[in-house]
């Protein structure tokens, strides 16, 4: 159990398990299952995010001789996209005025909930992985030879499934009180940050954070940052990339390889449009089509943001040098995914036959970004060279 | 080939300071290592980005073949390679990959890429670990593998800034006769470098910074 609330892990059941209880008795129309998916989605995906968002960070190793407050606005920093999009949920969801309360509240509680259960993890794995802990699972482990993940892993594993757990019955609970009264879930914000901070606090703040941090670091860094991981990935196809013509075919495979081997964003983006097409394709009225818009959009401002990186600019356009050559290599990474876009819009049957009007609207969003990323990579470069 | 890069009445200046070089002239012939000699700071490394067009001069021309560079720019770049720290390489990618971006760019067949690609790890010593991506690689790994990447495409100028730095003796001799026989074999080669007794034996022709400011 994380050192921080090793002692008080039965304030965190008494807070849990009145909502896990009450979860299961909540009656939900229809249209509140499908904001309820919806919420679950991202109750899912927290937990993973988290540890992607904060770690590993490159250079850790010199991290203990910074000050506790330099490590905490490092980590916001990390976090701005994070906050960046809750802003944009908020946005929508103010427009669908339904769903505006629990998009408010409910993804930063879930945040400091997810902090909690992560941190220290990475002390924790040390003792699994010395063998000071886990020794039953690991005689059995030696009996049967039935785990083949590392022990090391274990601690990371048992939070994940934990804190997803919780992270659904708070989004059930949200979502139930959220159609009583808006404080209720002001309650259960201020509870959880007001337990985290209670424990952080009550673990001498200066004398840990930056051990805790480092160590957990060491551990992502090690599970999650291998570079065999990334070398692993075979370079993008050249097949694959048919319908570019052949003359940039080459260069646009490699930046694609390498902004792939960086962040594969294209998954998110693959895996959301997967489940507009099943919630579609389920029940037409379950869903409401200005949200999948929504949802289909940002997560393509989600993958157009990475374009942004390092990798996109200099090396391999510096060998073409025009403006119009980085605007069209971008343009035509940026939408690979058009048709994927188009049977979403297809298959949402809400637009008052308007597909095409929006598909052209998302061809624009698409270039505008190539643009804007264009100029980027050239000033970027002009700053660099002189 | 190239017979020779013209560089006439070359100028450039970062904001207020004084002008790194001034209405410089030359020709760099082919068949020739030129070394660019000078303190730190002298404005070498400047010349060598503008030469290989990562930096745009206030005025002036770099003529080959009777085109000004900058008329046609995707021609020229295609005869330079270029070795610079500030060059960043990309940091994902392998030194295979890299080098077989470069030659595929090139339309260099497959097989005579296999070719290429053998003799350049053989010559600078390459081993297993040209299949690890370039972020694990040390200094003079990294080293090896912009020389190895300029060089694989046969360009006919070769911009070299600092190229024996963070190498090892045995690469430092093995890279100078690599120069040697690319002189001979008529390209263009500059050399920017703080040269020893050895290095400075392959210089047809050197041009002391600062210049003329």
């Amino acid at each position: 159990m994380n050192p921080f609330f090793k002692s008080n892990w039965w304030l965190y059941v008494v807070l849990l398990l009145p909502l896990l209880i009450s979860a299961l008795f909540i009656p939900l129309n229809r249209f509140e299952e499908i904001q309820l998916i919806g919420l679950f989605v991202i109750g899912l995906s927290l937990p993973t995010m988290w540890v992607y968002l904060f770690f590993p960070v490159s250079n850790f190793h010199y991290w203990h001789l910074y000050t506790p407050s330099k490590i905490i606005f490092y980590l916001l920093f990390r976090v701005r996209f994070f906050l960046f999009f809750w802003v944009i949920c908020v946005l929508i969801c103010t427009w669908v005025s339904h769903l505006l309360p629990a998009f408010l509240i409910v993804p930063p509680a879930l945040f400091v909930l997810n902090s909690i259960a992560f941190w220290g993890v990475g002390h924790q794995s040390l003792l699994w992985r010395t063998g000071k802990r886990g020794n039953k699972i690991r005689a059995f482990a030696k009996e049967t030879g039935q785990l083949s993940s590392p022990m090391g892993s274990i601690p990371t594993l048992v939070r994940t499934i934990i804190s997803s757990f919780f992270s659904i019955l708070i989004i059930t609970q949200s979502l139930s009180l959220n159609l009583i009264q808006v404080m209720n879930l002001l309650v259960i914000l201020f509870s959880i940050c007001g337990l985290g901070l209670f424990l952080l606090t009550k673990s001498s703040l200066k004398a840990r954070f930056i051990p805790t941090f480092v160590s957990d670091n060491a551990f992502y860094d090690e599970y999650f940052l291998v570079q065999d991981s990334i070398q692993s990935m075979k370079p993008v196809p050249a097949e694959s990339l048919f319908w570019i013509p052949a003359f940039m075919r080459t260069r646009i495979r490699y930046l694609l390889t390498q902004h792939l081997r960086i962040r594969s964003t294209s998954r998110i983006y693959l895996g959301i449009s997967i489940i507009v097409w099943i919630l579609a394709l389920i029940s037409p009225d379950w869903f409401d089509a200005d949200i999948a818009l929504g949802f289909i959009l940002l997560s393509l401002l989600f993958e157009f943001h990475l374009f942004f990186d390092e990798t996109m600019g200099s090396f391999g356009l510096h060998q073409k040098n025009q403006f119009t050559e980085t605007l069209i290599t971008h343009f035509l990474i940026a939408i690979r995914w058009l048709p994927v876009t188009a049977i979403s819009l297809f298959l949402l049957d809400s637009f008052n036959g308007q597909h095409i009007e929006l598909l052209l609207f998302i061809l624009l969003f698409t270039f505008i970004n190539s643009f804007m990323q264009a100029i980027y990579h050239h000033l970027k470069s002009k700053k660099r060279y002189g | 080939m190239a017979d020779s890069l013209l560089v006439k009445q070359l100028s450039k200046q970062y904001g207020m300071a004084p002008p790194i070089f001034k209405d410089f002239s030359y020709e760099f012939k082919g068949g020739t290592i030129t070394g660019l000699i000078g303190q730190n700071g002298s404005g070498k490394s400047t010349l060598m980005k503008v030469l290989g067009m990562l930096s745009r001069p206030d005025s002036g021309q770099i003529i080959i073949n009777q085109t000004n560079v900058w008329e046609k720019p995707e021609q020229y770049l295609r005869e330079i390679g270029i070795v610079a720290d500030w060059f960043q390489l990309p940091e994902t990618l392998s030194f295979e990959e890299l080098l077989d971006w470069q030659m595929e760019e090139k339309g260099i067949p497959l097989d005579e890429q296999r070719i290429i690609k053998k003799e350049l790890k053989v010559e600078f010593n390459f081993d297993n670990r040209s299949e690890q991506i370039i972020r694990t690689y040390s200094s003079g790994m990294r080293k090896k593998t912009a020389i190895c990447a300029a060089l694989c495409t046969n360009p006919k100028i070769l911009l070299f800034d600092e190229p024996f730095q963070a190498l090892d003796a045995e690469t430092r001799e093995i890279l100078a006769n690599r120069l040697k026989s690319e002189k001979e074999a008529g390209k263009i080669v500059l050399l920017a470098s703080h040269f020893n007794h050895d290095e400075t034996n392959l210089l047809s022709d050197a041009i002391n910074f600062p210049l003329n400011r």
